[in-house]
């Protein structure tokens, strides 16, 4: 379609594409493996129960995932710059086989390239579609994978090939790393991507890698600038809670076989406890805090409720996708589960769920349900 | 050949799976929006961001002397992943929204900070690779 000079670098071929899909293969399959974690536990399901320890886990798998998809997209971007002239190659088909292969191919990119923008923009709050973040961004992790396992399948002895060979002599063997006429080489703009995944790891991460605090420039969170040093991402205006929230006449409502109904003052007076825990977002930030209330368990074991059993909290919020949780018994019986009445020692503030959130170990950010006004058990 | 066509399915029924929760899930998943937005991505890449590239890789070959390409290509490299990453958030109104502690840091000056400190180095570059002796036999 275009001349034969029209792409002139060099720099692209087999060895370079192979080796950016191998590194690009290792970070999907790890992005996928943290997702479906986090898919699992807003999904449970009974034959796969997830466990409530470590309490950091949910901190480790999705603070993985955000910073895996991150740093993709430099590697994604040179990728599908090293592979743009396939792109114009002409007849479009030459065979079924062939136009199957040109179709799964665009289907990979573009499924790949959506998890990333639609990771990213999501991070940024910028919701710039019609469907549900969550539903469509798991739904098309699948199509990444299968996108990837057919892509191994037409390509493998290509891919394997490629990976075997030794990077052309003359690019090779020239120790400033660059060729003839000041372009870069093929090995120094894998390093230079490799430098790229590795800046925007750094300079985001601290969101959740305290250490890399100083430098998170990018990072979409910075809790350790933030008051309390717990990020909010709704608040009880957004939420429309704040009125019902304060109003004085709160009453916590717990079913089981003796349902009762809890003020504050009763729960102040049950058992306190004090547990540091970390609350770690979907969106990849985390940050530990000390949180004071009452076990869960104990509030349950008041109303007769069996310990087996699966519990909802539901919240003040009469909508949203994240006004009610369930908590599994795992979670429910464990003794750092908390219906949190403080944190740091404070009341809570509104926007972290006062006068009841919960707050228990290895668990997404948005089951930590605020606002708690009910507790059912299903 | 019999593995690979065994991943090859495998493979298949796993894009199915992926359609079939878009299916399943028909009013959250919004179909057509995510079809449209899928397409969206694929203009985005194909007829803005790797032309892009492509423009600043051949402005890069016209303006700069030789020696001083290497390290203005890696700058480069390094510097749109940042900005890939860095503009959506300096760009979302969510800044100004609801919650004080999202997107706190300041973005633009940030990026700028990232974009003069990786001039310099490239200027550094630049610099020791002019006074560096040419090999013998060049």
């Amino acid at each position: 379609m275009f001349a034969d000079d029209a792409f002139p670098s060099r720099v692209r071929s087999p060895w370079l594409v192979a080796r950016l899909g191998a590194a690009l293969g290792v970070a999907i399959t790890v992005c996928f493996l943290t997702g479906l974690l986090s898919h699992l536990h807003q999904h449970p399901v009974a034959w796969l129960p997830l466990p409530a320890d470590p309490a950091w886990g949910y901190r480790l798998t999705q603070g993985v995932h955000v910073a895996t998809g991150l740093a993709s997209i430099p590697l994604f971007g040179v990728k599908m710059w090293s592979v743009y002239p396939h792109l114009f190659s002409w007849p479009p088909t030459r065979s079924l086989v062939h136009g199957l292969e040109r179709l799964s191919v665009g289907l990979l990119a573009a499924a790949t390239g959506f998890e990333l923008i639609t990771g990213v923009l999501n991070l940024a709050h910028l919701y710039l579609w019609s469907f549900l973040f969550p539903v469509a961004h798991y739904a098309v992790a699948w199509v990444v994978v299968g996108s990837v396992l057919l892509h191994l399948a037409v390509k493998w002895p290509v891919i394997v090939e490629a990976l075997r060979r030794q990077d052309p002599v003359e690019v090779d063997h020239d120790p400033s790393g660059e060729v003839g006429d000041g372009a870069i080489s093929r090995r120094t703009l894998l390093l230079a991507t490799a430098g790229a995944a590795t800046a925007v790891t750094v300079t985001t991460i601290g969101q959740t890698l305290r250490p890399f605090g100083w430098s998170g420039l990018l990072a979409p969170r910075s809790p350790a600038d933030v008051p309390g040093g717990i990020p909010i991402n709704r608040t009880a205006n957004a939420a429309g809670v704040a009125t019902r929230a304060e109003a004085g006449d709160y009453l916590l409502h717990v079913a089981g076989p003796r349902p009762r109904s809890f003020s504050l003052a009763d729960l102040r007076a049950l058992p306190q406890v004090e547990v540091e825990l970390p609350i770690a977002c979907v969106e990849g930030w985390s940050a530990t805090g000390v949180w004071g209330g009452v076990r869960l368990r104990d509030v349950l074991d008041l109303c007769g409720v069996d310990p087996g059993a699966t519990v909802r909290t539901v919240s003040l919020e009469s909508d949203g996708l994240y006004a009610s949780a369930e908590v599994p018994p795992a979670f429910a019986r464990h003794p750092a589960t908390l219906l949190a009445l403080r944190l740091g020692g404070d009341a809570l503030s509104l926007d972290h769920g006062y006068p009841v959130r919960l707050i228990a170990p290895n668990r997404p950010g948005v089951l930590q349900t605020k606002w708690v006004s009910r507790v059912e058990v299903l | 050949m019999t593995g690979r066509r065994v991943v090859g399915a495998l493979g298949v029924l796993v894009i199915a799976y992926g359609g079939l929760q878009v299916l399943l899930n028909w009013e959250a998943a919004s179909p057509f929006g995510l079809a449209a937005f899928l397409i969206g991505v694929v203009i985005l890449d194909d007829l803005i961001l790797v032309p892009l590239a492509l423009g600043t890789g051949w402005l890069v070959r016209r303006t700069l002397p030789a020696h001083a390409r290497m390290p203005a290509q890696i700058a480069l490299v390094v510097l749109a992943g940042l900005a890939l990453v860095g503009l959506p958030f300096a760009r979302s109104p969510a800044r100004n929204g609801e919650s004080a502690t999202l997107l706190t840091e300041p973005y633009w000056r940030n990026l700028g900070a990232l974009t003069a400190s990786l001039s310099v180095l490239v200027v550094i570059a630049v610099l020791a690779r002019t006074r560096r002796p040419q090999r013998s036999g060049a």
